[in-house]
């Protein structure tokens, strides 16, 4: 524990505290919790963005339990989340365990990979409507050398949401790459020394420390991968919005739907609080299960 | 010896190999950024443009209000890079060396907000900036991005783990607490400057969603926003799209490829992205 700034009163102190932390504090009420407690409060009103909010109680919320689109958009986002999170943690351990050598080569390969984390979403999603066109994008093109017939990737109901999944574990592993390499950098080294020692293999060293003592990095990516995924926006908007149909709708793609297209903003809200929930109640979940399987290394 | 080597060989293979997929986009985007319609459409695509032309580039600084877009990407981001560093290490200064009654249940309601997933507040900050009559101005894209509270986590921590002493010398040769932070403090935060300041930089450049609400009319458009617009105006012209993207893209690449460990260190530490 740090200790005080000696030499300054006390009574000092407060005032300067109050000064250097005013303009943050400010922000703090003024951007976070004046909207929390409108949202709040709008998620029990009728609120259009014109007229006055009038009081409906539980209507918001008794309205999505019954709403399809809802639904629709639930279903789609756990299939998504289902689809990317496995995914990505698997890639970008795999990768992280390859690149965790200090060599030139690793350093130049690690720039390729960190590409996705810094380029914006927009460009990404333009690079992936032209890999995705059917008749003259690359990945058909490819495909198309190996017999297969065009597949109308974003077009069509079928493959929508699988795409838009493909293009979400692509430009999200950079990030989770990076997390394991920190995590890979904390294991002791004469473990793997003491298990040389012992005769132990390359393989059986992965399974017995690399694994269970990259476990809680596992945790990490795992959790945040699933709230990010959870709140996919970006690429539905971009490049399918919502459709065809309503076969890409997102939760998160419906909140921003209901809100500033359809000027829905009490229901919007109220659909958001339902998000929150159901993110609370999985990341629970998630922080139960984990003593099943983390090994904490003391 | 033999077995080890060949382990060596398919982890390198395996290596280039994911790192093409992570590259190939970007290098389709810029090849089809120098080529025609026609030429971008051709099957299969060329792995270099056959013609290469500035076309697509000259349309969007013509044409199009690029410049602009531009110029308002850089007010927008150098804003944010400035004053989270300036608000996040006057914070994290407040919160590691002076004493308030009840800070640490403060400390507490700021990170709070960490937990609250960022589409939540869009619909009732968008209220907020309207009550205070931000709509369609860069101010309000600034304002409600200005407080990070990561950042003033990060500044908190680094500056509880420096030592104490020059800060109290210059208490005793008579600084106040304002001096103090700016004449000692602050200088040797540098490194945390630079890191924290690339990943706002990041951040603030790409932002897409906020200002996507916030403006409306074109000449207020930052980058992202105004290349979203491209794809409805040039739906099959994939050179335009392209040379959007890469304008957009280049000086973010720039900054990693000059601070990639910054990045990967500041980035690895956030754990969270924003």
């Amino acid at each position: 524990m740090s200790r005080l700034l000696g030499g300054v009163p006390k009574k000092k102190q407060i005032s300067w505290f109050l000064i250097l932390s005013s303009l943050s504090l400010i922000l703090l009420i003024v951007t976070f919790y004046i909207p929390i407690l409108y949202a709040i409060w709008f998620a029990f009103t009728d609120y259009d963005a014109l007229s006055r909010p009038r009081f409906v109680g539980l209507f918001n919320f008794q309205k999505a339990f019954t709403d399809k689109v809802f639904w629709v958009s639930f279903r789609n986002t756990l299939v998504y989340t289902l689809m990317v999170v496995p995914l990505v943690t698997a890639i970008s351990f795999l990768i992280a365990l390859a690149l965790n050598e200090n060599s030139a080569f690793s350093r130049i390969m690690r720039l390729f990979y960190l590409l996705p984390l810094v380029t914006s979403s927009v460009a990404i999603a333009f690079a992936w409507r032209w890999i995705y066109n059917p008749s003259y994008g690359i990945l058909n093109t490819i495909l198309g050398l190996f017999g297969v017939q065009p597949i109308r990737w974003l077009v069509s109901p079928n493959t929508a949401l699988v795409s838009i999944a493909i293009l979400g574990i692509w430009a999200s592993t950079s990030y989770y790459i990076l997390i394991y390499l920190a995590g890979l950098q904390n294991i002791p080294e004469e473990l793997y020394e003491a298990a040389r020692i012992d005769g132990a293999s390359g393989w059986q060293q992965l399974i017995h420390i690399t694994v269970p003592l990259i476990s809680p990095t596992t945790f990490f990516v795992i959790v945040t991968c699933f709230i990010s995924a959870f709140q996919v926006f970006d690429p539905v908007f971009l490049l399918t919005n919502g459709g065809p149909g309503y076969s890409t709708y997102t939760v998160t793609f419906y909140i921003y739907q209901n809100g500033f297209v359809w000027f829905r903003m009490g229901y919007g809200m109220a659909i958001s609080w339902i998000l929150l929930g159901l993110v609370m109640i999985i990341t629970a979940v998630q922080f139960i299960a984990q003593k099943r399987w983390v090994h904490y290394y003391a | 010896m033999r077995k080890r080597s060949l382990w060596k060989i398919l982890k390198y293979a395996f290596l280039s190999f994911a790192a093409l997929l992570f590259f190939l986009p970007y290098w389709f985007m810029v090849v089809i950024s120098f080529e025609t319609p026609q030429e971008a459409s051709a099957i299969p695509p060329h792995w270099l443009p056959p013609s290469p032309t500035l076309r697509n580039y000259v349309r969007l600084f013509t044409q199009l209000k690029f410049g602009t877009y531009m110029l308002n990407s850089v007010i927008v981001t150098v804003s944010l890079v400035v004053g989270q560093i300036f608000l996040c290490s006057l914070c994290g200064y407040a919160f590691a060396r002076l004493y308030f009654p009840g800070k640490s249940v403060l400390f507490f309601a700021l990170l709070a907000v960490l937990m609250i997933p960022g589409v939540m507040l869009l619909i009732p900050r968008y209220i907020v900036l309207r009550q205070l009559g931000l709509t369609n101005t860069l101010t309000g894209v600034i304002f409600f991005q200005l407080l990070s509270v990561f950042g003033i986590f990060l500044y908190r921590q680094q500056i509880m783990s420096m030592p104490i002493e020059f800060e109290e010398a210059a208490v005793c040769d008579g600084a106040n607490v304002i001096q103090v932070f700016y004449r000692v403090v602050f200088p040797l935060l540098r490194a945390v400057h630079t890191s924290f300041g690339l990943l706002v930089f990041v951040y603030g450049w790409n932002l897409f969603l906020w200002p996507l609400i916030v403006l409306s009319s074109p000449k207020k458009y930052t980058l992202p926003v105004g290349l979203a617009q491209l794809q409805g105006r040039y739906f099959f012209d994939f050179g335009m799209m392209m040379a959007g993207a890469v304008v957009a893209t280049i000086p973010v690449i720039v900054l990693l490829v000059l601070f990639q460990e910054q990045i990967i260190k500041s980035m690895a530490y956030s754990g969270l992205k924003q």
